[in-house]
C-alpha cells in the first residue's frame, strides 16, 4: 500500500526532488558529458551555456548542488555513480525530477538501458497532499511497441482514482499474479518495486547505494538567460506543496 | 513520432492523454485530458488533435486556455 511506504530514500526528506529518479546503465561521467553535449547544442541559440562539474561529498551534499529548484526550466542536473552498473539522474524541477524525457532519449542515443522510478506516498486528503504512485519504466536503445519503452508497470492515483497499467514483455522475476489483486493500488506496491529493482541490480532507496568511496558525482549546470516565468524555490518551499 | 521528436529537442514533462498540468509539472489544473502536453523553453504547451468534422476542437482549446492562460494551446486538424 502506498500509504505505508516505509524505507523511501533519506526518509523522503528530499521529496519531491527524490520522488522520481532516473537511471542509465553507463558510467556517470559518460552520461553527464553526453547529456551536456546534447543540451549544449539545444541551448546555444538562446545564449545559455552548459557546463559539467565534478562533485565529491555525501548524498545530501550532492543533492544540495541542485538548489535552488526551478519551475519553468530545469537548470541543474545531477549524475551520480552507484554501487552498480547504473548511474542515477536527478534534476532541479520544483515538483520533482522528470526522468522520462531525458532517460528515454539518452537510452536511445547512448545505446543502453534507462529507467524511470517513481515512489510517492498517497497522502491526499481533500485538496491537500500528494497523489500516490508507484511506477517503473524501462527504456532500451531501440524502437518498441511505444517509442523505446521495454516495460512499464504502474499503480497510481490519477486525480482521485487508482489506476493500474502495464505494457511490454514482463521480466521473469515479476509477480504477475499480484496484478490481479482486488484493490488497484495493491497490484504494484512499493515492496514490489524494490524487489524488481533489486533483480535489475539497484537499491535506489538505500543511501549507501549512491556515491561509492572515491567516486565523484557530476553536476550539469546551465547558465545564461532565464525564461520569463522562471522562479527559484527552496526545498522547504517546494515541500509546502506536498 | 511527435513524442520522440519532443524528447530530442529537450521538451520535458511530456504527457500523453493525462490530466492537465501547468508549467513545471505543477499539480493538475483541470480534469480534462489534453492529447499532448509538454514544457519547452520555459513555456507549457497543450496540443489537441481533431478532425475537420468533429467540431469539438475549439471547445477543447478554450477549456485548456481558461485553465492555464499562460500556456500555448495548439489545435491540429488532421484530415
Amino acid at each position: 500500500m502506498t500509504e505505508n511506504m516505509k524505507g523511501l530514500l533519506l526518509d523522503d526528506r528530499w521529496a519531491p526532488v527524490t520522488s522520481e529518479l532516473g537511471f542509465l546503465e553507463t558510467s556517470a561521467e559518460h552520461a553527464a558529458r553526453s547529456f551536456a553535449s546534447w543540451q549544449g547544442e539545444l541551448m546555444a541559440p538562446r545564449g545559455i551555456a552548459v557546463e559539467v562539474h565534478p562533485f565529491a561529498g555525501t548524498l545530501e551534499q550532492a543533492l544540495s548542488t541542485l538548489l535552488p529548484l526551478n519551475n519553468a526550466e530545469r537548470r541543474r542536473h545531477l549524475f551520480m555513480p552507484t554501487r552498480s552498473a547504473w548511474t542515477a539522474y536527478i534534476d532541479n524541477g520544483w515538483t520533482g525530477t522528470d526522468a522520462a524525457s531525458a532517460m528515454g532519449y539518452m537510452a536511445r542515443t547512448l545505446g543502453c538501458r534507462g529507467l524511470r522510478v517513481v515512489a510517492v506516498p498517497h497522502s491526499l486528503r481533500k485538496d491537500q497532499g500528494r497523489y500516490g504512485a508507484v511506477m517503473l519504466e524501462v527504456y532500451g536503445p531501440h524502437q518498441t511497441h511505444w517509442l523505446n519503452y521495454l516495460r512499464t508497470i504502474y499503480a497510481a492515483n490519477d486525480g482521485g482514482r487508482w489506476v493500474f497499467g502495464q505494457s511490454g514483455e514482463p521480466f521473469p522475476f515479476e509477480k504477475l499474479e499480484q496484478y490481479q489483486a482486488r484493490r488497484v493500488r495493491d497490484r504494484f506496491t512499493f515492496d514490489m518495486l524494490k524487489d524488481y529493482l533489486r533483480h535489475l541490480g539497484l537499491s535506489p532507496f538505500e543511501q549507501d547505494f549512491y556515491l561509492p568511496q572515491g567516486a565523484s558525482a557530476w553536476l550539469v549546470r546551465k547558465t545564461g538567460p532565464v525564461a520569463p516565468a522562471q522562479q527559484d524555490y527552496t526545498l522547504a518551499q517546494a515541500r509546502e506543496l506536498l | 513520432m511527435d513524442v520522440q521528436y519532443l524528447e530530442r529537442i529537450g521538451a520535458t514533462n511530456i504527457r500523453v492523454n493525462q490530466q492537465q498540468l501547468k508549467l513545471g509539472g505543477r499539480p493538475r489544473v483541470g480534469i480534462n485530458r489534453p492529447d499532448l502536453q509538454f514544457d519547452y523553453n520555459g513555456r507549457r504547451y497543450y496540443v489537441e488533435y481533431d478532425t475537420p468534422a468533429s467540431g469539438r476542437g475549439p471547445g477543447h482549446q478554450s477549456r485548456l486556455t481558461s485553465n492555464d492562460p499562460d500556456a500555448e494551446s495548439i489545435l491540429l486538424i488532421i484530415p
